[in-house]
C-alpha cells in the first residue's frame, strides 16, 4: 500500500490507503522502508532512530501505513449486471464481413495463421444482422441514444448489408436517436454509397497511412498488388468537394505510424489536405503487426510512454484520483473492466457476442449469442478478473490507478483470461511517473 | 381510460408509479413503446401495461397521450401531433422534464430548519418520492411535505384541472399542521450538487436516507452512498427493489 521512491535527490512515500504523496528525509526514507521491509520478508532491518519512529507512530496515528486486508474483490456492477445488461445496451459493433480488399503488410488479419483473426470470404447474413438489432432494441429501454457500428475487414464489401440494416434500424427506433459509424479504408465508394452515408449522418474512421510512399509501401491492393493511395485520396477529395460539412465534422483519420517514421511528416500531409490535429488518430506498429483495434491497447500504452497520445486526458484523470481522500470500499475491484454492451457490445458474422472489437473470438471470451441472449455468468466471471489476482490487488499500490481491461490478460496458449500476463508493471509504472509529474509541476 | 405514454424509461417508470394517484380518473391500461420499456419489467406494476412497436398503435389504442416533448426527436412528435389529430385523441404534451429544478432553494430549506416548526418543500415531485410519501400517509402519520411552487407549477401546467387529482396535490400544501414525519428531497444532478449534499446531511441529520437512482448512474449513486455513510455514520442498508430502479436505503 506504500511506494517508496527517490527523484531528484529528494526521498518521497507514496501511501495509497490516505492517498498522501509526502517528501520525507533521507532518515525517515529508511526508516519506512526498513519497516516495510520487516512486514516482508524481515530480511533488512532499518536503523532505529528514534526521533524518526515518533515522527512515523504520528503518521500511523493519522491513518497512514494501513493494510487493506478486509477487502473483497468484486466489480461494483456484478449485482446490477442482470438489470444493466437487459435495459442499458446501447452501442453495437457488427462484424458485417472478415474480407478485405486490401493486403497491407502489417495487417494481422492478412496473414492466414493468425490465432485471433484472419481475413476470411466470411459475412454477416441479414437474419444475424436483424436479430443483432432485435436485441439490442429489446434492451435498451434506458438508453437515450443507440450506436451501431459497422466493422470488418473492410465493411463497405458487404454494404448491401450496411443498407439494410440501417433502413431496418431507423423504422425500428421510433423516439431514440442512432448513430452510425464505420471504420473503412474508403476505396469501395461511389456516389450512391457516399449519398447514404451523409444522408444518415455516419461518422466515418478512414483507415490512411498517409502519402503516396507511406502508402506504397504498405498499403496495397490484394488481388492486383496495386498502391492504394490514389483510389483512397481521390474518394477523400471527392467528399470534400462535394460535402464539406461532412468531411470536417463526420470524418476522422486513423494512419498507422512505425516506430520509425516521423509522426509529425504524418501530421504534415494531413494538414496539407485539410484535415487538422484533432482527427487524426496515429497508431503504431510494430513486428508483431496491427489489427487497427485488437493492438490498440498496446498501441495506446506505447504511444502514452512517449507522449504521443491521450497524455492530457490521462493527467486530467489522474488529478482527478489523486485528489480523492476517500478510502477503499470493502467490495471492490481495480478500474477498467467496462460492462460489456453498455460501452460496446461486438457481435462477430456468426452472431457471437464479445465484449469489443479488441477481444479476440474465443469461446471462453464469448458473451452469448443472438439465437441465445447473454451468457451472464461468463460476463461476470470476465468483469472480475481481479479475483484471479486478489492478494497482489489488495496489496498494491497502485490500486487507485490501476484501468487493467481483461482484454489485456489474455492467454493465447488457454484461449482465456488469466491472471498471470497482466500487465500490472506497466501500470504501476504510469502511476509511478504521474507522481513524478506532479513533483515536478510543484518544484516549477 | 386508456393512456400511451411516450417519454424516456425512466419518466414512464415514474408515471407507472404514482399515475394512480397524480390523476383522478380510472386507468384501465398504459401503452409504451417498445423502445422505452422492457417487456420483462411490465408485469412489475400496478397497471397492465402493453408495449408496441409504433407511435400510431400507440396514439390509436389510447384515449389520452401523454407525450414529453423533450424525449422525443422532432420528427416523432410530429408524427404523434399528426396521429393525434387524425384519431380524435387527447394529447398532453409535457414541456419540461421532473427533474429539470435542482435543489430549489436550498437555503430556504435550512432556513426552515432552523425555524424548527416550518416544513420543508419538496422541491420536485420524484415519483419514488411520492411513492414513499403515499405510502407513509396509508399508514396515518403525519408528514409534513409539500411541493414548492415549482413543483406545482409543473403538475398544473402539465395535467388540467379535469384530471389533476386536486385534493392529493393540495393537502401536500399544509406547512403549518403537526407532523410526525418530515420528508425532505434532494437532487443530485452534478457533482457540484454532491459537494452540496454535506451541508444538507448535516442540517436535515435524517433518520433514514432513501436514494433513488437509475440504474445507468451506478457510478455516481456508489460515491453518494459512500459519501451520505460517512456524513451520518451509519449503515447503509441495500434494497435493490425489483431490480430495474435501485432504491438505497
Amino acid at each position: 500500500m506504500v511506494k517508496c521512491f527517490i527523484h531528484n535527490d529528494q526521498y518521497y512515500v507514496y501511501d495509497s490507503y490516505v492517498n498522501i504523496l509526502l517528501n520525507v528525509s533521507k532518515d525517515h526514507y529508511i526508516e519506512i522502508c526498513g519497516l516495510l521491509a520487516e512486514e516482508g520478508d524481515k530480511k533488512e532491518k532499518a536503523h532505529k532512530n528514534a526521533k524518526v519512529l515518533k515522527d512515523l507512530f504520528f503518521l500511523k496515528e493519522k491513518g497512514f501505513f494501513k493494510s487493506d486486508d478486509r477487502i473483497s474483490i468484486e466489480h461494483p456492477a456484478t449485482k446490477y449486471l442482470d438489470d444493466i445488461m437487459h435495459h442499458c445496451i446501447n452501442d453495437l459493433t457488427l462484424q458485417v464481413t472478415k474480407n478485405c480488399n486490401f493486403s497491407c503488410r502489417y495487417c494481422t488479419f492478412a496473414t492466414t495463421n493468425n490465432i485471433t483473426r484472419t481475413h476470411q470470404n466470411e459475412s454477416m447474413s441479414f437474419d444475424v444482422a436483424k436479430r443483432s438489432i432485435d436485441f439490442l432494441y429489446s434492451n435498451c429501454s434506458d438508453s437515450d441514444e443507440i450506436n451501431i457500428a459497422f466493422y470488418g475487414g473492410e465493411p463497405l464489401i458487404n454494404y448491401k448489408l450496411i443498407k439494410d440494416v440501417v433502413e431496418y434500424s431507423n423504422g425500428l427506433f421510433c423516439t431514440k436517436t442512432v448513430q452510425y459509424r464505420m471504420t473503412t479504408n474508403l476505396s469501395i465508394i461511389d456516389d450512391d454509397i457516399i449519398d447514404f452515408l451523409v444522408a444518415n449522418s455516419f461518422n466515418l474512421v478512414i483507415s490512411f497511412d498517409g502519402d503516396e510512399i507511406i502508402s506504397g509501401k504498405h498499403r496495397r491492393f490484394k488481388e492486383s498488388g496495386r498502391n492504394t493511395f490514389n483510389t483512397v485520396i481521390s474518394n477523400i477529395n471527392r467528399i470534400k468537394k462535394n460535402y464539406p460539412a461532412f468531411f470536417t465534422e463526420r470524418m476522422s483519420f486513423l494512419p498507422v505510424v512505425f516506430q520509425d517514421e516521423n509522426i509529425d511528416n504524418v501530421y504534415s500531409f494531413y494538414s496539407s489536405i485539410g484535415v487538422d490535429r484533432k482527427r487524426v488518430n496515429p497508431l503504431s506498429v510494430d513486428l508483431n503487426g496491427i489489427d487497427y483495434c485488437h493492438s490498440a491497447i498496446n498501441t495506446t500504452l506505447y504511444l502514452r510512454q512517449h507522449e504521443l497520445f491521450a497524455q492530457e486526458n490521462q493527467d486530467y484523470l489522474f488529478a482527478d484520483i489523486f485528489k480523492d481522500r476517500t478510502s477503499r470500499p470493502e467490495i471492490w475491484h481495480h478500474n477498467g473492466a467496462c460492462i460489456p454492451g453498455v460501452k460496446r457490445l461486438f457481435i462477430s458474422t456468426d452472431g457471437s457476442f464479445y465484449s469489443c472489437e479488441k477481444v479476440p473470438e474465443f469461446d471462453a471470451l464469448s458473451l452469448g449469442d443472438v439465437y441465445n441472449g447473454f451468457n451472464l455468468d461468463n460476463i461476470k466471471r470476465l468483469i472480475n478478473i481481479g479475483t484471479l489476482t486478489k492478494d497482489e490487488c489488495i496489496t498494491c499500490w497502485a490500486w487507485r490507478y490501476c484501468n487493467i481491461c481483461y482484454a489485456q490478460c489474455i492467454s493465447y496458449d488457454n484461449k482465456d483470461i488469466t491472471g498471470l500476463v497482466k500487465p500490472c508493471k506497466h501500470q504501476k509504472e504510469t502511476a509511478l511517473k504521474y507522481l513524478i509529474q506532479r513533483i515536478d509541476a510543484k518544484s516549477e | 381510460m386508456k393512456i400511451a405514454i411516450i417519454a424516456k424509461s425512466y419518466y414512464i417508470h415514474n408515471y407507472l408509479l404514482c399515475l394512480h394517484f397524480i390523476l383522478r380518473i380510472k386507468i384501465d391500461v398504459i401503452y409504451a413503446l417498445k423502445e422505452n420499456i422492457n417487456l420483462m419489467d411490465i408485469g412489475a406494476y400496478r397497471f397492465r401495461v402493453i408495449a408496441l412497436d409504433s407511435l400510431e398503435e400507440c396514439v390509436n389504442n389510447s384515449d389520452l397521450i401523454i407525450a414529453h416533448e423533450r424525449d422525443i426527436l422532432t420528427n416523432a412528435l410530429k408524427k404523434i401531433i399528426l396521429f393525434s389529430k387524425n384519431f380524435g385523441k387527447q394529447i398532453i404534451l409535457i414541456k419540461s422534464n421532473w427533474d429539470d429544478g435542482f435543489i430549489t432553494n436550498l437555503n430556504g430549506h435550512l432556513d426552515s430548519l432552523d425555524a424548527r416548526d416550518a416544513a420543508i418543500p419538496n422541491s420536485l415531485p420524484f415519483a419514488g418520492e411520492l411513492l414513499v410519501y403515499n405510502t407513509i400517509i396509508s399508514l396515518g402519520r403525519k408528514v409534513k411535505s409539500y411541493f414548492d411552487y415549482g413543483a406545482l407549477e409543473w403538475l398544473n401546467s402539465s395535467f388540467n384541472d379535469t384530471l389533476l387529482n386536486s385534493s392529493f396535490v393540495l393537502s401536500q400544501h399544509d406547512g403549518f399542521s403537526s407532523y410526525d414525519t418530515l420528508f425532505n428531497h434532494i437532487n443530485i444532478n452534478s457533482n457540484s450538487d454532491l459537494m452540496q449534499l454535506d451541508k444538507f446531511v448535516q442540517y436535515s441529520k435524517p433518520d433514514f436516507v432513501i436514494v433513488l437512482t437509475n440504474s445507468s448512474e451506478l457510478d455516481r449513486t456508489t460515491a453518494l452512498c459512500e459519501k451520505i455513510k460517512c456524513l451520518l455514520s451509519t449503515d447503509l442498508l441495500i434494497n435493490n427493489c425489483r431490480q430495474k430502479y435501485l432504491f438505497f436505503l
